[in-house]
């Protein structure tokens, strides 16, 4: 009998899912208009490259930026494009999910 | 471990695997809910990873045949000999190891949508509260006389990236200076609009640099392509004399194919004979959503905007590439996008949470040459007529942009392939 549940253990604790290494809240409106930005600036928002990050940079300097993107104040490839996509609430939403309080 | 067991004591491995079942019960809460996700793509990795990054307690599992996935996004680059193929594979590791997802290397081969049950090609049932069915494109065999899986091996279409992104790399570093290849595209709707585009110019780039007096013809099955001014505004400067574009209207459908001689025919009898053929045909939701009764007449799968929940089945969720969800484009980017919304919307469910408003958006990347990018982008909601771009949104990159501004966006296509693939397997 002991060999078997010694074998059993073992594969049990292969077997065992690993806990989620990062669990955010659950979704809200924030997070939902969030999930294309991460498609180019990572997950959590931390950039890639050339991407700029947006995480760790203040909501309020994230939501001037947005604003002047969609003006066209503030030249850019495709970001003018996307921000004209979303109201000033939205544009709220976007940076407070991103940027520090 | 070496230690061979006895009939008997496999025996009572069995009843202790049963116990130990129940001990596992009892130390760990129970999941709130049991969901399944099919295909392993951009649009299935996604929603089974942000299941469990937004609620652990929901058990995910994920059904997916490869053991590890090539993307289309930078498969044209691999085409083209600007890099490798494993450059563009992404393995399963990390949705099972960090995250918790219970992948199964599979396939699902029938889903009873009443009982709540998906069964496996290797006999396995799984039973699921939600089911989210990503089963991406499959083609239209029927559709272009002579072009079966069979004529794909020497006429590939390289539109479902692996082997056959391989089979047409090889074709093109086999080809005689002074070739000609053809590239037979598809009338909408297609998988990534833009991407036989980016293709053509890839490999325009790689003729140009080694076999100089090559041409590729583009018969294409429409008049008009995304994106398309930019495109020819580009072929012309980088390109000149080497892409021929023959449109819908100047006989450019090709409705039969003779695989071994290397023969395209048009709809109105014209023969092109060529040295490689890219042969990129018709293309409908995946076989599984067939199988399950989720497609309508047109071949695709009809989904609520806000949900993406299918029309024909409760608690089956369909993202990516098989649904119909224009004006999105088929694209990777969107159907990591419907991931994430699916994603919020089951974990909302399952933890009694009203629905939120759906919101996407979407950025597709072209390269037209290593240094010179292109990008076309939207942001989209549910209207009062569903599905809608947001006016005023979105649109290709300016028509007069500078070298500077497209090599920008150059570098930002490879900064947004690190970006998509880890945020959707890594």
């Amino acid at each position: 009998m002991k060999r078997p549940f010694f074998i059993l253990a073992l594969g049990l604790l292969a077997t065992a899912p690993h806990p989620a290494s990062a669990t955010d809240q659950l979704p809200n409106q924030g997070s939902v208009l969030a999930g294309p930005c991460a498609s180019c600036h990572g997950s959590d928002g931390s950039g890639a490259g050339a991407i700029p990050a947006l995480k760790g940079r203040p909501a309020s300097v994230l939501l001037d930026q947005l604003k002047a993107f969609r003006s066209g104040a503030l030249p850019s490839t495709v970001m003018g494009r996307l921000a004209k996509g979303y109201s000033d609430d939205q544009l709220s939403q976007l940076a407070a999910h991103f940027g520090d309080k | 471990m070496t230690t061979r067991l006895s009939r008997r004591s496999f025996g009572l491995l069995a009843g202790a695997a049963a116990l130990g079942g129940l001990s596992a019960c009892a130390t760990r809460p129970p999941a709130k809910a049991r969901v399944v996700v099919i295909g392993g793509g951009f649009g299935g990795a996604t929603t089974a990873k942000y299941i469990r990054r937004l609620d652990p307690a929901i058990d995910v599992t994920l059904v997916e045949r490869s053991k590890s996935f090539v993307t289309c996004p930078f498969s044209n680059a691999v085409i083209g000999g600007l890099q490798d193929i494993s450059t563009i594979t992404h393995s399963y590791d990390a949705l099972s190891e960090r995250w918790g997802v219970d992948v199964i290397h599979d396939e699902a081969i029938a889903i009873d949508t009443v009982k709540k049950v998906v069964a496996l090609k290797g006999g396995r049932q799984l039973s699921y509260d939600k089911l989210v069915v990503a089963p991406g494109i499959d083609f239209k065999w029927d559709a272009i006389e002579g072009y079966d899986e069979k004529a794909a091996e020497i006429l590939p279409h390289a539109w479902k990236a692996g082997a056959q992104t391989i089979t047409l790399r090889r074709q093109l570093e086999a080809l005689e200076d002074g070739g000609v290849v053809a590239l037979s595209v598809p009338a909408n709707p297609y998988r990534c609009p833009p991407g036989p585009y980016e293709r053509a110019s890839l490999i325009a780039h790689y003729l140009k640099t080694k076999k100089p007096k090559s041409k590729l013809l583009i018969l294409d099955g429409k008049d008009s392509f995304s994106k398309q001014g930019l495109f020819q505004d580009a072929w012309a400067k980088l390109y000149p004399g080497l892409i021929e574009w023959v449109p819908l209207s100047k006989d450019g459908k090709i409705t039969k194919v003779d695989a071994a001689a290397r023969v395209l025919e048009s709809e109105f009898g014209t023969k092109h004979k060529v040295a490689v053929a890219n042969v990129i045909p018709p293309q409908q939701a995946g076989a599984i959503a067939h199988v399950a009764g989720l497609v309508d007449k047109s071949g695709w799968v009809p989904v609520d905007a806000k949900t993406f929940e299918a029309k024909q089945a409760k608690d089956v969720y369909v993202v990516g590439d098989a649904t119909i969800a224009n004006p999105q484009p088929k694209s990777g980017f969107i159907a990591n996008a419907h991931g994430k919304v699916v994603a919020a919307t089951i974990v909302n469910a399952v933890n009694g949470k009203g629905q939120l408003e759906p919101s996407w958006a979407n950025t597709c990347y072209s390269l037209i040459a290593p240094d010179y990018g292109i990008t076309v982008a939207g942001v989209y909601r549910v209207g009062d007529k569903g599905l809608e771009e947001v006016p005023g949104s979105g649109g290709v990159s300016p028509k007069d942009a500078d070298a500077q501004f497209r090599a920008l966006e150059a570098r930002y296509a490879r900064d947004w392939y690190k970006s998509i693939t880890t945020d959707t397997w890594g």
